[in-house]
């Protein structure tokens, strides 16, 4: 699903990514680690066509995005549902709004939009916080609003980019954990992290990050 | 759509006072093209009247009534020349009740004259203006013409101005709309700067150009509207007020009132042309600012 070959990306003097080269097959769940300023979110950046590679060729979805043209980005970036490390939420919306944006990005009916976002708020257990603005949550609600906008238009894959990096432990596992239940569903799942209390306690498949370059790759349990 | 349309309504409630700015810049804009539309239109029938009204009139000696056997034979030769549109004798009896009609709360004036005093005249007009010369040269020689009164001089002249106006009209719009035009472009690329953040979340959540450039298409287009309309209202309201001045002003054009038909498709026009300016400005100013 995911092909990073041989990818690098600088940033000035500074290496984001260093002859990164990984795959990832459809439905796994993937956890990204590294300190901060290994790369992580780089590579998310860079699934996004946010940025593009220095050098190397990275393929998603049997698509190499280098020859992807510009006018097809917005219809890549539907297939990936990001949550990304500072939100991105749209403060002037609530938590419904908010939620529903990729469904309206997609074209889809009124109704079905208001009944596909009340299913995912339904989900992640925000049904009740619906007609709040994320001025008025906890952090764990945010990231909770952020982890149903990513997968309420059914992406292919959920880019998890810091989830938990500023919850507490116990929100921390509740965010995990609806995490594999999206894996569990069929979702491709990467999630970005720097806790390695986390990934201890969560047996899954490890590519580790350090100053840019793959160290520790296909360490699947 | 809708949701499209509610969200530029959102933005436009959020920032009233550019909205206000904007559609009382627009506002200028949409009174002149009204007004000057109104004016050309105005004009035109005014040109119109008078190219329809006898151009020649030939005046013969007073109180002395043509025999049909010399009317039919001006008519003839005036005929002959196929630039007549329009021939009418009108007797000396005729003059009278004309005259009398005119000057009916005049009893002196009444007193004073009757057909005896009164020319005969040949009232002439021409399929257009450049065969008036061939009709009057006609007229010219006939016998016992005392007076030739030739409007030529004054259709050309009203003409010109109707030319000049309809230029001076469609420049000043012209320049008006291109101010319109740079105004929105300002108010949009203030919006879109103050909305950048936004804007970058939904190109990440793989929205497209047009998805986020609609509401602020709509939301010009709504300014462009909405000031055609106000800009309409109160042209159409001046003009109401105005008209028993100007009727008495413009007695023998059958100008006034404007008919209600004729505003509604006025008021038709510049709702197009207000959307389409609105329309245009936001095109340009998204494609400048929202660049991938």
């Amino acid at each position: 699903m995911i092909k990073f070959d041989k990818v690098s990306k600088n940033f000035g003097q500074t290496t984001a990514l260093n002859q990164a080269d990984f795959t990832i097959k459809k439905g796994e769940f993937v956890f990204l680690v590294g300190p901060s300023g290994a790369g992580k979110t780089t590579i998310l950046r860079l699934l996004l066509k946010e940025i593009v590679p220095d050098s190397g060729k990275i393929t998603f979805l049997d698509q190499d995005l280098s020859q992807l043209p510009a006018k097809e980005i917005p219809q890549l970036r539907r297939k990936i549902g990001s949550v990304f490390q500072d939100y991105k939420l749209l403060t002037e919306r609530t938590v419904f709004e908010n939620t529903a944006l990729p469904l309206e990005i997609n074209g889809l009916e009124r109704d079905k939009i208001k009944s596909e976002a009340a299913k995912v708020l339904a989900l992640v257990g925000l049904k009740n916080r619906m007609n709040f603005f994320p001025a008025q949550l906890s952090g764990g609600e945010l990231q909770r609003v952020v982890i149903a906008r990513a997968i309420v238009a059914g992406p292919e894959l959920v880019f998890a980019d810091e989830p938990t990096g500023n919850l507490d432990a116990g929100i921390s596992w509740q965010i995990v954990k609806l995490l594999k239940k999206i894996n569990d569903q069929g979702t491709t799942v990467i999630m970005a992290t720097h806790d390695r209390e986390i990934v201890a306690g969560f047996p899954q498949r490890v590519i580790e990050l350090k100053k840019g370059k793959v160290t520790d790759s296909l360490s699947e349990k | 759509m809708n949701k499209r349309i509610t969200s530029s309504w959102q933005q436009i409630r959020r920032t009233p006072y550019q909205a206000i700015a904007a559609i009382m810049v627009l506002m200028l804009t949409f009174i002149a093209s009204t007004a000057l539309t109104l004016i050309s239109l105005g004009s035109v029938k005014i040109l119109q009247h008078f190219e329809n009204a006898p151009q020649v009139i030939a005046f013969f000696a007073s109180g002395i009534d043509l025999e049909e056997s010399e009317i039919a034979e001006i008519k003839n030769q005036l005929n002959q020349t196929g630039k007549l549109a329009d021939f009418k004798y009108v007797s000396t009896h005729e003059a009278e009740a004309i005259y009398r009609e005119k000057n009916q709360d005049d009893p002196l004036l009444l007193e004073l004259v009757n057909y005896k005093i009164l020319p005969p005249s040949i009232e002439v007009s021409a399929k257009t203006i450049d065969g008036l010369n061939n009709l009057k040269v006609v007229l010219e020689r006939q016998p016992g013409i005392t007076d030739i009164a030739f409007y030529e001089d004054i259709i050309e002249s009203l003409s010109r101005w109707v030319r000049n106006i309809r230029i001076f009209g469609l420049s000043l719009i012209a320049y008006l709309a291109l101010q319109s035009i740079l105004v929105i472009g300002v108010v949009t690329s203030l919006k879109i700067l103050h909305r950048k953040p936004e804007i970058e979340i939904m190109r990440l959540l793989g929205a497209s150009n047009w998805f986020i450039r609609w509401p602020f298409v709509f939301e010009g287009m709504f300014y462009g509207a909405i000031s055609a309309f106000i800009a309409w209202g109160i042209v159409y309201l001046a003009l109401l007020y105005a008209t028993p001045f100007l009727s008495l002003w413009l007695t023998e054009v059958a100008l006034l009132p404007v008919p209600v038909t004729v505003m509604a498709g006025i008021l038709a026009a510049q709702l197009i042309f207000g959307a389409l300016v609105g329309g245009l400005a936001t095109l340009l100013a998204t494609r400048r600012f929202l660049k991938v």
